[in-house]
């Protein structure tokens, strides 16, 4: 079937459990893949797959919390089907919008990208796209196209077999793949997520999203975008397209209540590995839509105060201490935004209101890492 | 691809680092700036790393001391690379900024390619008669998922950063050199 044909009839085979990716080829979501021979090469890539995933389980990077675990688990098994068995997600605590799916089964998911779903059926989209790349084996395809332009002959000579299959292995795990796996991807994704009763617009609104910050972004913020980018590119022909799709395909679930609570005991640390990256306009950027969404949300408040204490450009410092001061309204603060509010006001010569905020971040926070430092503030301030 | 570039890059850089030993004694960083060591260390002579002087005890895929000298406001504390252009400069250091601001700038630049950071403590430090501040600090590193320990020592003098960050794994090299660099950072002069 012409993939035109494929998009204009999807909307009513969103319930087909077989997707047509080329002229001859199907993807079949009734059925789960064997192993491939280790002869193969595509056995080899798997073998090599299998390598990095023992290694992934020992990551400090893993979040070892079952209970997440299974939640996710358990979205991505609704989009696999009878390949559920086959798919083992690995949560990961970087900062950086993604996910990847290998060939042998393995999901990786970066806390970057979970911090930025606003529900569940965003994720599932995310998610269903790279199972569309899983189903679809593209990896084995870019591994074939590579050395069918004679790439692996380079590669070879420089690192031996064994390299070869790892350097293109990690290119595929880091799925540098083809528009039109992407655009395949994207239609098999959807049909999974309507399929599983999700709305599909959840899908298109990741992107549209994502686009928001990276406008925002100056040139030098661009390269956290760039891991995604680079092997995901979205040109606005296809963000067009997806949202085509998703309009036409049905489906209305997108739980946010369920997945804003499983994400609550990782929302701090996730929000605070953010403001560190230190790309103020994208971290801004995300914030605003953040805080637009929950208003009184002190998390959110306090973080988008933090950038604005270490941009502090302009008004920064006002709009940070707007932002420190919600918080505190909102209630159940971070202690950390009374710290916030003390370095503004040291900063601005306010000594009275400066020692108090230390005051208030040391009695919340007698531990805190940089509770020394602050008592020679408060010492400073009353000389 | 990222280790592969990792391990391109670190073997790049040991065949083009020249790498000269540098004897106990006084050592004039800048002209603002010296130290005096108790005993010998390795400094990297590579161009690309600049703003930052590199020394080693055990080669810098080991550890790595990063020496920061006349970091003036508008400054930026990574090496200058051939794809940044002008507004593309990151880790900026401003001369406004507190000591928490100071280490929130060496955190940014140190968890950049997704490593893990934490401070661990922070506390006010008198280097070379001034207020300074000195702070320890874990990390996991994202390209081999070493645990490291690092200390750091700064100070602002005349609205200009200088600097003494030590890092290295936490089994072994780190308390190995941990004596020797705070012996050393006992001894910053700037003037």
């Amino acid at each position: 079937m012409n993939r035109r044909h494929l998009m204009s009839g999807l909307a009513s085979s969103v319930l087909m459990s077989s997707f047509p990716i080329g002229a001859a080829e199907q993807v079949s979501i009734d059925s789960r893949y064997e192993r491939p021979s280790k002869d193969s090469d595509e056995g080899s890539l798997w073998g090599y797959m299998d390598h990095e995933e023992d290694k992934l389980k020992k990551s400090p990077f893993l979040i070892r919390d079952s209970q997440f675990k299974n939640y996710l688990s358990s979205i991505a098994c609704k989009l696999g089907g009878a390949h559920c068995p086959d798919i083992r997600v690995y949560p990961l605590m970087v900062p950086f919008f993604n996910a990847n799916m290998a060939p042998n089964g393995m999901m990786q998911i970066w806390s970057g990208l979970m911090l930025r779903v606003d529900n569940e059926a965003q994720l599932a989209g995310v998610l269903g796209h790279e199972i569309g790349h899983y189903l679809a084996r593209h990896s084995i395809q870019h591994l074939r196209d590579a050395k069918s332009r004679s790439g692996l002959g380079f590669v070879t000579g420089l690192f031996g077999a064994v390299g070869a299959i790892a350097s293109l292995g990690l290119a595929a795990g880091g799925f540098a793949y083809s528009r039109e796996n992407e655009t395949a991807a994207d239609e098999i994704g959807i049909s999974l997520l309507s399929k599983a009763g999700y709305d599909p617009n959840e899908f298109a609104n990741v992107w549209e999203n994502l686009q928001i910050e990276i406008k925002a972004s100056t040139e030098g913020e661009n390269s956290g975008f760039q891991q995604l980018f680079s092997t995901h590119p979205l040109p606005k022909d296809r963000q067009d397209n997806l949202r085509r799709i998703a309009l036409l395909s049905p489906g209305s679930v997108k739980n946010e209540e369920l997945w804003q609570d499983n994400i609550s005991p990782y929302l701090r640390i996730w929000l605070k590995d953010e403001v560190k990256r230190n790309k103020f306009e994208s971290s801004l950027a995300l914030f605003n839509r953040l805080v637009q969404r929950e208003k009184n949300k002190s998390e959110y408040l306090f973080s988008r105060g933090e950038v604005y204490r270490l941009r502090n450009k302009g008004d920064d410092f006002q709009f940070a201490i707007n932002d420190y001061k919600a918080a505190v309204l909102a209630g159940n603060e971070p202690a950390e935004v009374h710290k916030g509010l003390g370095l503004i006001y040291k900063s601005k010569g306010d000594k009275d209101l400066a020692k108090a905020s230390f005051l208030t971040f040391l009695a919340k926070e007698p531990q805190a890492s940089d509770s020394l430092l602050i008592k020679s503030y408060i010492e400073e301030l009353e000389s | 691809m990222k280790k592969l570039i990792f391990i391109l890059l670190v073997g790049l850089l040991s065949a083009c680092a020249n790498v000269v030993k540098v004897e106990s004694g006084e050592f004039k960083v800048s002209d603002h700036m010296s130290i005096t060591l108790s005993g010998a260390w390795n400094q990297l002579k590579v161009p690309t790393l600049k703003p930052a002087i590199v020394w080693s005890m055990e080669g810098v895929t080991v550890d790595q001391l990063l020496i920061y000298s006349d970091i003036k406001d508008g400054d930026t504390l990574v090496p200058n690379s051939l794809f940044d252009s002008e507004k593309n400069k990151k880790f900026i250091f401003h001369s406004s900024m507190d000591f928490s601001q100071i280490a929130s700038l060496f955190e940014a630049k140190f968890t950049a390619d997704g490593s893990i950071f934490n401070l661990d403590k922070i506390e006010p430090k008198v280097i070379s008669k001034q207020k300074g501040v000195k702070f320890e600090f874990s990390l996991i590193r994202k390209t081999d998922n070493v645990k490291i320990q690092g200390i750091a020592y700064c100070v602002v003098s005349n609205n200009q950063l200088y600097a003494l960050i030590y890092q290295a794994p936490k089994l072994t090299f780190f308390k190995r050199y941990e004596n020797s660099v705070e012996n050393m950072a006992s001894t910053i002069v700037v003037r």
